[in-house]
């Protein structure tokens, strides 16, 4: 084994599952997200030389991720199945209505579009800074807030949107 | 009710912690590197076979190592200026570089064209444009739509004429992507069924009227890359897999896969005596072959994942996420310009006098610039106004 294999599958080890969940929330399905992954990390392999840096491997594995997955997204948009009920993690907490709000949130996220959805995750989950987001999705800082604003806003809209109905149809009952 | 971001913030954390450690990840992505370099030297193993000289001055520049980085570039690493300035063809778009390093945001319904804005009217929300090409009449625009997909004419009000859709139909899908010859005589698109993947393409070749000329059934999923009076390249994708580019010779109705495990139509001018083609992967590795004999591989270069065609083919211009440019002949691959600037380049363009116009996803905008120049090449920028959704009209 080489020490570049060894310094990669120390690498894998120690940051794929972070890795992992990052696709995971990118994608919205563990299928696509290990896909994802796997690619990365082998274009990531191939690249290992030209990595100047090796403090910044994790950023250049997640700038892979969110390119490729754009790129990705871009092909199959059109050919998505669309199901009644998306795939939904198992927990999402122990308060009921805390629980209903969080599950609303992770449909709500999947239907935004692919750039919005990847500004918030990189935001609210890899708490990065505007300028790191800007550097990861290949566009300006003023073009990760515009994504950022504008799908916050969609899901507020949204969200209040599905209370109201909740509202109306409790009132109903 | 809790607000916006802090749920989301929780919906992410909850998301997130159903994803436990995964065993494996990193021989499986070894497996998958392993492929990718077997299929790259399978492809310069067949390029040494069918042109050996050509492919040791491809081996000789292919290194990176032996590339000249010049800023801003000397007087002899100065282009030649061309000779004439004719109008220039039109063929397929450069949006078709790299898809994935494109900015366009649901509202992009905004055409840059040098010097004016075109704004689409008449489109509904969440439309954007996905391909465009410069047309006598206007521009010629694919376009997705919240309900389906376009193929439309644009004219320089930005009044929308539609030539094929699907809104509506939620059983058809039409590849945002399209080719148009360089005599804008033909068009090619494709549509596939949503309800049925092994139902495969269906390539239509319709005149620029609308009229249908001619079509073709496809096993598989294919988008036109390049159309002209004989053939009609398509590039094809599965996700993650890599399926070959495939051309359709259109007076014989055979087809044949250019098998070089690459995926993607980059540029390509068939219209050219010896027609040209880009191909890029998922890499951005580059090959340039000859369309008429598509299996044989005349050069090879890596790492730059925008690339145009000159108007008269003599030139391919490259660029990166680096800011790195390079200008090859596409005789001998020799670099004949090249220069480094802070820009994160996703797509080019020529225009008719020689300037390029590239697309700067760092600074937001679009950059014209003149490799011609003996100084300061980079010296006009039209970012200023641009906004940050925007496409790039080829080859005006």
């Amino acid at each position: 084994v080489s020490g570049r294999e060894e310094a990669f599958t120390a690498f894998v080890a120690a940051r794929s599952t972070a890795l992992l969940r990052t696709a995971f929330l990118l994608t919205g399905d563990l299928a696509q997200a290990e896909d994802l992954l796997q690619t990365a990390l082998a274009k990531t392999y191939l690249a290992w030389d030209r990595i100047k840096d090796m403090g910044a491997v994790e950023a250049y594995v997640r700038r892979v991720m969110v390119t490729t997955h754009v790129s990705w997204w871009r092909r199959l948009r059109n050919r998505e199945v669309p199901v009644a009920e998306p795939p939904e993690p198992s927990t999402w907490g122990d308060e009921p209505e805390l629980a209903a709000e969080r599950e609303s949130a992770w449909r709500l996220l999947a239907e935004l579009p692919v750039r919005q959805r990847t500004a918030l995750v990189l935001r609210y989950w890899g708490e990065l800074s505007e300028a790191e987001i800007a550097r990861e999705m290949g566009c300006s800082p003023g073009t990760v807030k515009t994504h950022a604003a504008r799908g916050l806003a969609a899901l507020r809209a949204r969200l209040e949107a599905e209370a109201a109905l909740d509202a109306a149809e409790g009132g109903k009952r | 009710v809790t607000p916006v971001d802090e749920l989301l913030e929780q919906t992410l954390a909850s998301a997130a912690a159903t994803i436990g450690p995964r065993s494996g990840l990193a021989d499986q992505a070894l497996d998958a590197a392993r492929r990718i370099r077997s299929r790259r030297r399978s492809a310069a193993v067949a390029g040494v076979a069918v042109c050996a000289v050509v492919a040791v001055v491809a081996v000789s520049l292919g290194g990176g190592a032996s590339r000249v980085k010049t800023q801003p570039p000397t007087a002899s690493s100065v282009l030649p200026r061309p000779s004439t300035t004719t109008p220039l063809p039109v063929v397929a778009s450069t949006m078709d570089v790299l898809a994935g390093l494109h900015v366009l945001s649901a509202s992009a319904t905004t055409i840059y064209d040098g010097s004016r804005t075109v704004r689409l009217h008449a489109l509904g929300p969440k439309s954007e444009i996905d391909t465009l090409a410069r047309i006598k009449s206007g521009y010629l625009v694919a376009l997705s739509t919240a309900d389906g997909s376009t193929l439309a004419r644009v004219d320089s009000t930005g009044k929308v004429r539609v030539i094929a859709n699907t809104r509506g139909d939620e059983r058809l899908g039409v590849f945002n992507r399209f080719a148009i010859s360089a005599d804008e005589t033909t068009i090619a698109y494709a549509r596939w069924s949503m309800t049925s993947h092994a139902a495969g393409t269906t390539v239509r070749v319709i005149d620029a009227s609308g009229r249908l000329l001619q079509t073709k059934r496809l096993a598989g999923l294919y988008w036109p890359s390049a159309v002209d009076a004989s053939q009609v390249w398509l590039s094809s994708g599965e996700g993650p897999a890599v399926v070959a580019p495939m051309v359709w010779d259109r007076r014989s109705g055979r087809t044949s896969l250019v098998e070089l495990g690459h995926e993607t139509v980059l540029d390509a001018r068939p219209d050219l005596a010896h027609g040209l083609a880009a191909l890029g992967d998922a890499q951005c590795a580059l090959m340039l072959v000859r369309v008429e004999a598509p299996n044989h591989v005349t050069a090879r270069r890596c790492d730059q994942p925008a690339y145009a065609f000159s108007p008269d083919g003599s030139l391919v211009m490259s660029g990166d996420a680096n800011g790195d440019f390079e200008v090859l002949s596409t005789q001998d691959l020799r670099v004949v310009w090249s220069a480094r600037e802070p820009m994160y380049v996703s797509a080019f363009s020529w225009t008719a006098d020689g300037h390029c116009v590239a697309v700067d996803l760092q600074g937001g905008g679009v950059v014209d610039f003149d490799p011609h120049a003996a100084r300061n090449p980079f010296a006009f920028r039209a970012t200023d106004n641009v906004p940050d959704s925007l496409t790039l009209a080829v080859r005006s």
